[in-house]
């Protein structure tokens, strides 16, 4: 498998190329950018995943110290109920806040595949300011044509930089 | 086709050894919140040189000698308390609760001083919180880690801390779940863990930042570990942007429960003094006063320090200034009405109390909280002064040794006159209750100053959007009629 990095001055630039290639079906197309291209971040899953785990901690909490309380080891407070129950939600909701942070913590790297610490396309040397103010897209493919392709038609952009790399 | 970049250092874009350092700049309250000039490129290089220095500043040294010496002094507090018991602090009867309590709820109000300007100002979409926002997140860290030291050492026995945890055991006990003090507990747990990997999210982006600036084989491999692989690819931002949003809407009210929880670890006893439903708000108000104080008292030095004067400009400093009145003035009316409800009320002890409080052994206590918290902010309604570091710098100084005293009024000065006249009695800090505080004073200052030392303090992922939206605006002012 190998790969062509194109990177572009602008985010119009990488726009304009990402229509290119929509329209020229090359291989895969990956961007890298310094900053989101889609500034909302709709379509994850991980909120979803956050309130259900969330909610999940609040009940699961909320239950085990209804079962300590009324069950395990009930205790007369003043002959308040046994099961009393507001007092028992706070403890539920600062736990079941914290599974949730949890889940979108690990769930994140988990949906994104990291710690990936190395990847082949670290190895173009102009890929190092994808993170400072060059807007990146990597094509690969099994099929060097495709590559040769992909290339000829980034080159016709006029990009800041082009460079292949194998994977 | 231009050249491709073939050595490494033109890859990087930019030369570390010079910095490019913004201009020095005076305040002023019209300041937009980030100056023109300032692009994403010399951006990320500014904040990233800092992070990669070979040396640290003078300046640092000089602040973080001494700062580290306080945190020895804290680590030979916790032993000697561990070998000697607690009879080495000043509480006795009647005054059981003293430095550790107040000084825990003290940080915790830092603390969520600094989540309510990241994670709330965050949903409200503040463009100015966008490059404070780094430096509240760290104050909210070390803030949370030095007040979670409190509470163990408070126990008495910290062996048995396990005890608070939910176990099943071979006594067939359990904790005590409907006491506010072990709500607590969990709160401030779940705050430290939350906030850990809320600040840590946020800095993946720009750890790869910094790891791409590097020229040293052991920073690109230190910072490219704790990145994790972060490569700015599509579906990384896509599910960061949706992550962080959502932690920030669940920190915003876990800040505001814990320090709610604080105050009910108060009300909930019925001691003289604290048995209020006015607490819980009253203590997230006290929250926002000194996090607007602290997020001021290290912005003031860094921004000159750093040369951050484009990105922290006037803008800042009227917005964070008018924050700090306002919530001097929330505080105000929670103090008014700790007066009203008590003579109101018919509670002879609570009377007492207060009339002690008011004119007796600790009024100035008493009185130096409502000059420091109330009277000096109001300085804040002058646009001048606002824009002026010193007496900004002074009233935020004195707002932070104000929470303090607030604390120690509420904890001691209630402590002090119970029910029974015949338990009356004072009390004074030891050695070892300063030594501690000052101690987590130096923990907290060394963490601080270690982030702005090794952690990119603006959050560069966040201020390039800022620096987007900013020339999209200028473009089309520009364009316009």
């Amino acid at each position: 498998m190998s790969g062509v990095l194109a990177g572009f001055e602008t985010e119009a630039a990488l726009r304009a190329a990402l229509d290119r290639l929509a329209a020229t079906h090359v291989g895969s197309v990956e961007t890298y950018t310094p900053k989101a291209l889609d500034e909302e971040g709709t379509g994850s899953p991980l909120p979803l995943l956050m309130f259900v785990v969330g909610l999940l901690g609040f009940l699961g909490f909320f239950l085990l110290m209804a079962y300590a309380d009324v069950w395990a080891y009930p205790l007369n407070v003043g002959g308040r109920p046994k099961l009393a129950w507001p007092s028992f939600v706070p403890i539920a909701f600062e736990l079941g806040a914290l599974c949730a942070m949890a889940a979108g913590f690990f769930g994140y790297f988990l949906i994104c595949r990291m710690p990936r610490l190395h990847d082949p396309v670290d190895e173009c040397d102009s890929f190092r300011r994808a993170s400072r103010d060059i807007w990146f897209v990597a094509v690969r493919s099994d099929d060097p044509q495709r590559v040769a392709h992909a290339r000829e038609a980034l080159g016709a952009l006029r990009p800041a930089s082009l460079e292949e790399f194998a994977s | 086709m231009s050249d491709i970049p073939t050595s490494r250092a033109s890859a990087i874009g930019a030369d570390l050894s010079a910095p490019l350092r913004g201009e020095r700049r005076a305040l002023h309250p019209d300041d937009p919140v980030l100056f023109p000039g300032v692009t994403i490129g010399s951006m990320t290089d500014r904040i990233c040189a800092i992070a990669l220095r070979e040396r640290a500043f003078i300046w640092w040294w000089v602040a973080f000698v001494p700062c580290s010496a306080l945190s020895l002094l804290l680590v030979i507090s916790i032993l000697y308390l561990f070998y000697a018991g607690i009879g080495i602090w000043g509480v006795d009867w009647p005054v059981m609760w003293g430095f550790a309590i107040l000084s825990y709820v003290w940080w915790i109000a830092i603390a969520s001083g600094g989540t309510i300007i990241s994670a709330l100002f965050f949903l409200v979409r503040a463009e100015w919180r966008t490059s404070i926002n780094r430096v509240a997140d760290s104050m909210m860290l070390f803030g949370a880690a030095a007040a979670g030291v409190y509470p163990i050492l408070h126990l008495g026995r910290p062996w048995f801390a396990y005890w608070l945890f939910f176990y099943p055991n071979t006594m067939t006990l359990w904790a005590q779940f409907r006491s506010p003090l072990l709500w607590d507990f969990w709160a401030l747990y779940t705050y430290v863990l939350a906030s850990v990997l809320f600040w840590y999210l946020g800095l993946v982006p720009d750890l790869a930042s910094v790891r791409d600036r590097a020229t040293s084989r052991a920073k690109q491999v230190i910072y490219g570990f704790f990145a994790l692989g972060f490569r700015g690819s599509r579906r990384q931002w896509k599910h960061l942007q949706a992550t962080y949003a959502i932690m920030a809407a669940i920190m915003a009210p876990v800040v505001v429960s814990i320090h709610s929880v604080v105050g009910l670890d108060f009300a909930g006893g019925a001691t003289v003094g604290w048995h209020s439903t006015e607490f819980p708000p009253f203590f997230v108000f006290g929250a926002l006063l000194s996090g607007f104080a602290i997020v001021l008292l290290l912005v003031i030095p860094l921004r000159r320090l750093l040369r951050l004067e484009d990105m922290i400009t006037g803008r800042h400093f009227d917005v964070l200034c008018k924050l700090l009145l306002t919530s001097s003035l929330f505080l105000a009316y929670g103090y008014l009405m700790d007066v009203f409800t008590t003579y109101y009320g018919g509670d002879r002890a609570e009377r007492v109390m207060f009339t002690e409080r008011l004119f007796g052994y600790y009024w100035t206590v008493y009185w130096g909280t409502i000059l420091f918290n109330v009277a000096l902010p109001q300085l804040m309604w002058f646009r001048r002064l606002r824009m002026n570091q010193i007496v900004v710098a002074a009233v935020c100084l004195g707002v932070v040794v104000g929470m303090w005293l607030e604390r120690y009024e509420i904890v001691v000065t209630s402590l002090h006159r119970p029910h029974l006249p015949s338990s009356w009695g004072v009390y004074h800090g030891t050695f070892w209750d300063w030594s501690t505080l000052l101690g987590t004073v130096g923990m907290f200052l060394s963490g601080i100053l270690l982030a702005v030392r090794y952690v990119p303090i603006i959050a560069m992922h966040e201020m390039r959007s800022l620096i987007g939206r900013s020339e999209a605006r200028a473009a089309a002012a520009g364009r316009g009629p």
